[in-house]
């Protein structure tokens, strides 16, 4: 291959990484666009890898590496890849078949609280449903002495609360039950 | 000059300076895959980051990308260049992968700098402290690269150690691959 040659193909492998780059940053916006959650996954996370084979393929030439230098990358990812599987469940989840995990609610139910967020409420154990209304006084319950939340976990039982705070996840639902 | 026996001598069919890269790169894989790891698992532990993740700046993140691929052209192209025995334009595209570098430094910095200003600080929550631990460390790989790179060139301008222009290359384009997986992990993911 000629001087000139090599060169312009190197120029081309970076164009494609920067057609690949504008999809990710754009793809992401399409799919948010249109609420179809795959989008967004396949644009910033699948062409991410792509980019990555493309890089350690043509400009890390990997492909015309020695297998040893393949032996020692095969080996590492397997070491990251035991290391998530081992401890993901414990940081994951809050509970399994004979533990749960307690030490992390407090930091959820004030996520939940001051963020009204139903996602932290769900994981933090409380429910949310808004036809539900003794157990969104639970919430209300766990949320005492918050900001917008009443004092005493009496007041949570009177009327209204247990309702006003069940009328589904979005803003004003912590001012709802103080009332 | 007498040259170290390990730079003479290959047991694997692999010249043991590029050997001693991969394995350094072998080693940084576990360092940086094990915190992108337990940033991922944090995560989606934790959908209530997806509101901090809202702050970071797509434009900034995929510029520094750009950056990063363009500093990776030019360090391709120094190690063609090295191959054919050129070694000023291969300390000449070393330099132009330095100062790429240099750039992505200086983005940082003012990125940095606007985020610390508003209160997102290394200690505001969960997805900072994974924010500037990741950025940080990569930013850290970034910055030793440049200097090895400088150093390197000063060589090749020279003529001399013309192999280090790939040893060093591959270094580079592993910064860019980390690069490649924090920019949707950090920007785009929200």
């Amino acid at each position: 291959m000629s001087e000139h040659t090599e060169d312009s193909h190197y120029v081309k492998i970076w164009g494609i990484l920067c057609v690949l780059l504008v999809v990710s940053v754009v793809g992401p916006f399409v799919g948010e666009a249109t609420g179809i959650q795959v989008i967004t996954l396949i644009t910033a996370f699948g062409i991410a890898f792509v980019k990555a084979y493309i890089v350690a393929k043509n400009f890390m030439h990997l492909n015309v590496e020695k297998r040893i230098v393949h032996f020692f990358l095969a080996t590492v990812l397997m070491f990251v890849v035991l290391f998530f599987s081992a401890t993901a469940p414990d940081v994951m989840k809050q509970e399994g078949s004979n533990w749960v995990k307690t030490y992390d609610f407090p930091s959820l139910q004030a996520s939940c609280c001051d963020d009204n967020d139903a996602a932290d409420c769900r994981l933090a154990g409380l429910q949310v449903e808004s036809t539900d209304h003794h157990r969104t006084a639970i919430r209300c319950v766990q949320c005492v002495g918050r900001p917008a939340y009443p004092a005493d976990p009496e007041a949570c039982h009177g009327a209204g609360h247990g309702e006003d705070a069940g009328h589904g996840e979005g803003s004003g639902q912590g001012e709802d039950a103080a009332h | 000059m007498i040259r170290p026996i390990a730079t003479t001598r290959s047991a694997s069919g692999t010249p043991t300076g590029r050997l001693a890269v991969w394995w350094l790169i072998a080693s940084e894989v576990v360092i940086f895959g094990g915190l992108l790891a337990a940033y991922l698992m944090h995560r989606l532990g934790h959908p209530e980051w997806a509101s901090h993740a809202a702050n970071t700046n797509t434009w900034i993140g995929a510029f520094n990308t750009l950056v990063l691929l363009t500093s990776s052209l030019s360090a391709v192209l120094a190690h063609q260049a090295a191959e054919r025995g050129n070694g000023v334009r291969a300390a000449n595209l070393l330099l132009w992968t330095t100062f790429g570098g240099l750039i992505f430094v200086l983005v940082k910095s003012y990125e940095w700098f606007t985020e610390i200003s508003h209160g997102m600080t290394i200690t505001a929550n969960g997805f900072w402290a994974f924010y500037y631990t990741a950025a940080g460390l990569h930013a850290l790989h970034v910055i030793a690269g440049m200097v090895i790179m400088i150093i390197i060139s000063m060589a090749a301008r020279k003529g001399r150690d013309l192999q280090r222009v790939e040893y060093i290359g591959i270094y580079w384009h592993f910064v860019d691959l980390i690069w490649i997986f924090l920019f949707p992990l950090l920007y785009i993911a929200k």
